[in-house]
């Protein structure tokens, strides 16, 4: 337990020093970006991994929260401070409204509501060019007010919000799965039949489960416009809605760590291996295909099982001088 | 305490349950048995809100609870066990038992994610009382072992250390010697009439006639739906109906 403690507090000390390291404005970018990926896909985790229904509205989550703390902020000229929370209850109203319908029947109608809603979604913001440009989008969005003479246009700074950020979802998930109702959602996903019988409400979990994870969609989104100052409907298609579910299902769905490396592979992995576009949802597929079979708990399983091997080894080797 | 009502279910053509009225009194062990699809999980269903009659009525201290989802049901204090065994298979024993604890744990959502006083507090008290259960059904030592991994007597066990863990006032169990050897049979009806002697009213299903006739105060035969006779165990094992509903006499169940 305590060894978990120390590694936990130098992987997060670490992530503080990173825009001091010599790592280059573009890697720096990556990081953030990752980082906000992994608001996105701990939010998909909660549903998909969690809960154990998996949802492919995520990227339209993304996309709401995004336009709308960009549109609130620009439009109406909230602060930002105010329009992000807001961001954030707006796709959890969304959450609600799609989760009634897709979570009341069983079975693949929940997929394919989650889908359709992500193209709706993608479609509204292409075509309704008064209110969100269409497919030229909006520019110059503001970036958060000085706090403490703190600049967060300058992306070094707004990184730290973003950290921050990942580190309070983390802890809410963290804290979420050690309550009743982060074990609810254990129970419905293992067994929705004794979920019934030990006096759980299956709608009423489910749809808290998929609010969550909407509200998350929504958080990433709205962290995400105020770092780019830009947003045009590209980010937000059904794709990107599979990448989350790849990033869930590769570092491990049902785990907190697995979605933090999942998210991070998703985004520097196509950078490093310069992969031409049209090759891209290829290379996925056959990835997602090598996970689900051979290693369908991820890479965090990976990473356990290589730990425990280390540390027995370390053992062995301990006792052998003896 | 709980009164089943001329209750029925017909499955399309087929009538599964057919006006089929009976009471479960308060403290007793009451008995099911009937042939194979004679409609005895059909009715447990019907109890339990898992399948809505077809028509008449189950009333739980003088409430209609016929129509209430399962949940509600459950959480009336109507606790069930599955005919086929239906745990948290890659859960350990005691996360299952703590799953069965879901309405007991009073926080709400920002206790929870504080983990404030009450939060420690309430789930202080479910590791107490998910010591206490384990020690009931006897897997105290297997806590840290996952479903999956334990035999399947135990996994009978831990079926009914979920249902029990919230401290129902009824406890329904579906057969829960399924696919026991003579020897686990004993100890499910030592862990049955514990039960019972903490104050639980249980209504259960059985296939083995030594288990049902050893543990229950009454029973109820059932044959093609309906109910064909009523009493105490000797004067079931001697009906002429049960008999030869069962074509063969009292030992060859299935
Ligand atoms: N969900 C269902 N749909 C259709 N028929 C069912 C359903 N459940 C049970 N039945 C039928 O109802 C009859 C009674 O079944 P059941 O209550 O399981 O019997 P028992 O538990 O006494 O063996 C059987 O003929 C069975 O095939
Ligand atoms: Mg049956």
């Amino acid at each position: 337990m305590n060894k978990k403690r120390i590694i936990l507090t130098l992987i997060i000390l670490f992530s503080f020093v990173i825009p001091f390291l010599d790592i280059g404005s573009y890697n720096l970018h990556l990081v953030s970006y990752s980082l906000i990926w992994v608001i996105l896909a701990q939010g998909l985790n909660v549903i998909q991994g969690f809960t154990g229904y998996v949802s492919i509205a995520q990227a339209g989550f993304f996309g709401i929260g995004a336009y709308s703390s960009a549109i609130l902020s620009l439009n109406l000229g909230i602060s930002v401070w105010l329009t992000i929370p807001l961001a954030i209850v707006i796709s959890g109203i969304f959450g609600i409204l799609i989760g009634y319908p897709a979570l009341r029947t069983q079975g693949h109608y929940f997929a394919i509501v989650t889908m359709s809603f992500t193209m709706i979604i993608w479609v509204f913001m292409m075509s309704s060019v008064k209110f969100t440009g269409g497919e030229e989008g909006i520019p110059n969005i503001p970036s958060p007010s000085s706090v403490f003479g703190i600049d967060f246009s300058l992306k070094e700074n707004y990184y730290y919000l973003i950290l921050i950020s990942v580190l309070i979802t983390i802890l809410f998930i963290y804290r979420l799965m050690q309550s009743r109702v982060g074990r609810a959602f254990i129970t419905i996903r293992e067994n929705e039949q004794l979920a019934q019988a030990v006096g759980i409400s299956l709608l009423k979990y489910k749809m808290l489960s998929f609010t969550i994870s909407a509200m998350l969609g929504g958080f990433a989104g709205a962290l995400y416009v105020h770092y780019t100052h830009f947003v045009n409907p590209t980010p937000f298609t059904v794709d990107y809605s599979l990448n989350a579910i790849l990033a869930v299902i590769l570092g491990g769905s049902g785990t907190i760590i697995g979605p933090i490396i999942g998210a991070f592979i998703m985004i520097f992995l196509p950078e490093y291996l310069r992969i031409a576009e049209e090759y891209r949802l290829i290379i996925y597929a056959v990835m997602l295909i090598l996970i689900v079979f051979y290693m369908p708990k991820g890479i965090t399983n990976l990473i356990k099982i290589a730990y425990n091997k280390v540390l027995s080894k370390v053992a062995r080797k301990s006792e052998t001088k003896k | 305490m709980l009164k089943v009502e001329n209750i029925t279910k017909k499955f399309g053509g087929l009538t599964a349950v057919n006006n089929v009225s009976f009471k479960l009194n308060k403290g007793e062990i009451l008995g099911l048995i009937g042939p194979n699809g004679s409609g005895k999980t059909t009715i447990f269903n019907l109890i339990t809100s898992f399948l809505k009659p077809t028509s008449g009525k189950v009333k739980f201290n003088d409430e209609d609870i016929s129509h209430m989802s399962s949940h509600k049901v459950s959480n009336r204090g109507i606790s069930r066990t599955f005919q086929i065994t239906s745990i948290l298979m890659d859960l350990t024993i005691e996360e299952n038992i703590r799953a069965g604890l879901f309405k007991t744990i009073k926080t709400n959502f920002i206790q929870d994610i504080f983990q404030n006083k009450t939060y420690k507090k309430q789930e202080e008290k479910a590791d107490v009382r998910v010591k206490e259960v384990l020690k009931t059904i006897g897997l105290y030592d297997k806590k840290n072992l996952l479903a999956r991994n334990i035999p399947p007597v135990d996994q009978r066990k831990l079926m009914i250390g979920i249902a029990i863990a919230k401290e129902p006032q009824i406890l329904m169990l579906d057969e829960p010697a399924a696919g026991t050897s003579k020897e686990e049979q004993k100890e499910l009806v030592d862990i049955i009439r514990k039960l019972s002697q903490l104050g639980i009213t249980i209504l259960v299903i059985e296939h083995h006639m030594d288990v049902i006739m050893n543990v229950c105060d009454r029973i109820i035969a059932l044959n093609f739906g309906k109910k064909i006779a009523e009493g105490l165990p000797e004067e079931i094992q001697k009906d002429k109906d049960v008999i030869e509903a069962y074509l063969g006499g009292e030992s060859n169940v299935s």
